[in-house]
């Protein structure tokens, strides 16, 4: 198509993306639920989320990694972006089975959770969005402290004792 | 940012923010589609835009013309995310992703349509905001002037050059994949 031939306004008419009308209002109505139940849904009661805090130190490697993923993708990390960016932060291949296996018992923990990306299918969890939860971000951080201070202790095993 | 007392700083009541989801969402929506070719990236826009409405509470930008502030917002988020779509189509084994655009399946017409929204990517964010309320929503030159708090006439003169510049980018890249 030469320049001259070219009719902006024929292309803008036949081929500008245009949203069907029944998208539309079903996109919508699940973005307002995510939203409603993003902030305006009561958060958990603090002293029941207490009584289950997992233990930071029994979390794994591999999932410290998932964790730390998860966070950093800020709520649109899904089953693929989540094992790429797991997989960059630990420096390992992983298995997709296996990191959609860790994100289910996560969620169980109570430290991450999901959205369905399209609220059609919401069973299908290759198109969750996983995000970390309040008591999630808590326990990586706690995790990661801990991993820090054994890293110092594994470097200089006598301090104290000297 | 500026801030009304009078208004609401931060926060947002549920029946506040359910009453401008109503009023304006399925606007930014068309939009972010009309620029991404993706409804996933809709729908990550208008929950960015009004996550950032919630959090940030009413400005004095926003409650003056909220519909323009809105769309305004709209676009910016599409174009940022468009782009980063691209460069990481790019990036991995150099394929580009035509997102879930309906077409009839011609290569041609989804080559046009990829070209188009690459073309809008490059607009001055004003000019492509003009273009889409013109071309996806159907507004004339005045309804236009009223969104977006401008003239009838600099809206008119804005557009046909918004045209001829959109024109000017899209014969620079066909010619460019000839040569």
């Amino acid at each position: 198509m030469k320049r001259d031939d070219m009719d902006i306004d024929e292309i803008l008419k036949h081929h500008l993306p245009r949203a069907r009308q029944e998208d539309v209002d079903a996109d919508l109505e699940a973005v307002r639920k995510r939203i409603l139940k993003m902030r305006f849904e009561p958060q958990p009661d603090p002293v029941a989320l207490a009584k289950k805090t997992p233990d930071a130190a029994r979390l794994l490697d591999y999932q410290l990694g998932i964790l730390m993923a998860v966070d950093e993708l800020q709520g649109y990390g899904h089953p693929v972006s989540i094992t790429l960016r797991a997989e960059e932060i630990l420096e390992e291949t992983m298995w997709g089975t296996a990191v959609v296996a860790n994100l289910m018992i996560l969620e169980r923990m109570g430290l991450m959770s999901h959205l369905p990306i399209d609220p059609e299918k919401p069973k299908q969890f290759d198109r969750w969005y996983f995000a970390i939860t309040d008591l999630g971000r808590e326990t990586l951080a706690q995790a990661l402290a801990l991993k820090q201070r054994a890293a110092k202790k594994a470097e200089n095993p006598l301090k104290g004792f000297v | 940012m500026k801030t009304l007392t009078a208004v609401q700083q931060s926060g947002m009541k549920k029946e506040q923010f359910e009453k401008l989801f109503t009023e304006h969402s399925k606007m930014v929506y068309r939009a972010a589609y009309s620029v991404t070719g993706n409804k996933h990236e809709a729908q990550d826009v208008v929950q960015d835009v009004f996550l950032k409405l919630v959090d940030g509470g009413l400005t004095l930008e926003f409650t003056e013309n909220p519909a323009g502030y809105l769309f305004r917002m709209a676009i910016n988020e599409a174009r940022q995310r468009f782009r980063d779509r691209k460069r990481e189509n790019e990036t991995d084994d150099g394929l580009e992703l035509l997102g879930e655009t309906p077409s009839d399946g011609k290569p041609l017409d989804d080559a046009i349509r990829q070209s188009l929204l690459d073309a809008i990517a490059q607009l001055e964010p004003e000019h492509a905001e003009l273009l889409i309320l013109w071309a996806d929503h159907g507004y004339t030159d005045a309804e236009i002037a009223g969104t977006l708090g401008k003239s009838r006439a600099a809206v008119g003169m804005t557009l046909h050059r918004t045209k001829a510049r959109l024109k000017e980018i899209m014969s620079a890249e066909k010619e460019g994949e000839r040569s």
